[in-house]
């Protein structure tokens, strides 16, 4: 009659393990990125400037232009294929003082409309009045560059940033 | 007295969690950030990334090119939000900083000699990018006049840095 072989206790040895994690895990805190960064592409706007390389415009441009100012955004439009002129102002609810003051959504809405109007057209000029802060004049870029849908993603409005002295400018 | 190993088996597991959620975490972008309290990015869904570049600081006390510091900035209050900063009025020339386009020209020839001096044919050519990393209170009666001269030093590229919010993600 067989034996059955002995059982031995194996059990694993996890301190070299635990070595190689107690070094590890240093390294990667030291290189670890809590906080993400991202960037937007603009360039103050010039009188003769070229389009940059990748961003032809095949239709005469519209004159689409944002205004910021400490009433509110304006939005005009100055021409086009149909010689059309726009000009509307969308003022803050109360006091703007805060980025979020800002009728974001609005002009978001009146936006999307334009790019349906002239899908062709690239470029959005952003006049920003001397004392409007850094941080408005990042949140229009993001609303003229794109629009944000609750469904099928964003979608690409004005990719060609141009900034231009606005309002009170010298 | 009675002698046992200690159970490192739960410790393992914790160390392994940390390592996964710091592999996650590390830093994949090459440009160096650094962290400021004088320095608060704005917020934005953009999903561009960070290149490298030459990076040009504006802080709430002054403004830096790659980490030399080029201007001080006067008028900072907390009671006004920042609205109060601008260039001190000797630092402009008309719409122009002088010291700033000094410091930009010379970034920019410098990139130029190098992409002269590299041999082969695909030598990298002067892009023409900086990295603008502005505080999110600094007026735009500051700004203005960095873009201007950055412009007028032949750099056309400008990419605003900022946090990237959940939005995109």
């Amino acid at each position: 009659m067989a034996r059955r072989p002995m059982e031995q206790n194996t059990e694993l040895n996890l301190i070299p393990v635990m070595n190689l994690m107690s070094v590890t895990i240093p390294f990667l805190v030291m290189g670890a990125q809590f906080v993400e960064y991202s960037s937007l592409q603009g360039a103050m706007a010039r009188i003769g400037a070229r389009p940059e390389a990748g961003i032809e415009s095949p239709a005469p441009p519209i004159g689409l232009q944002v205004t910021i100012t400490a009433e509110g955004l304006g939005l005009s439009v100055s021409g086009g294929a149909a010689g059309e002129a726009e000009r509307v102002l969308l003022p803050c609810a109360g006091p703007c003082s805060s980025v979020d003051a800002y009728d974001w959504a609005g002009l978001g809405r009146r936006l999307a409309t334009l790019k349906d109007q002239h899908p062709d057209e690239l470029t959005a000029v952003i006049a920003p009045g001397e004392d409007i802060r850094y941080e408005v004049l990042i949140r229009a870029m993001e609303v003229c560059r794109e629009e944000r849908r609750a469904q099928g993603g964003p979608r690409v409005l004005f990719p060609r940033v141009l900034i231009a002295p606005g309002p009170g400018s010298l | 007295m009675p002698t046992g190993d200690l159970n490192i088996t739960s410790m393992m597991d914790m160390f392994t969690i940390i390592l996964v959620f710091l592999l996650m975490s590390f830093a994949t972008t090459d440009a160096q950030i650094t962290p400021n309290p004088q320095l608060v990015l704005p917020s934005s869904a953009s999903n561009d990334t960070v290149e490298v570049a030459v990076a040009l600081v504006v802080q709430r006390d002054q403004l830096r090119v790659d980490g030399l510091p080029i201007l001080p900035l006067v008028g900072a209050s907390a009671a006004d939000g920042g609205a109060g900063l601008r260039l001190p009025d000797s630092a402009l020339e008309g719409s122009r900083i002088p010291a700033l386009f000094r410091a930009l020209s010379e970034k920019a020839d410098a990139a130029r000699a190098l992409a002269q001096g590299a041999p082969g044919a695909d030598r990298p050519a002067f892009s023409g990018k900086l990295l603008l990393q502005i505080d999110k209170d600094v007026p735009f009666s500051v700004v203005r006049p960095i873009l201007t001269t950055a412009g007028e030093a032949g750099f056309d590229d400008v990419r605003f840095v900022t946090y990237r919010s959940g939005a995109s993600r």
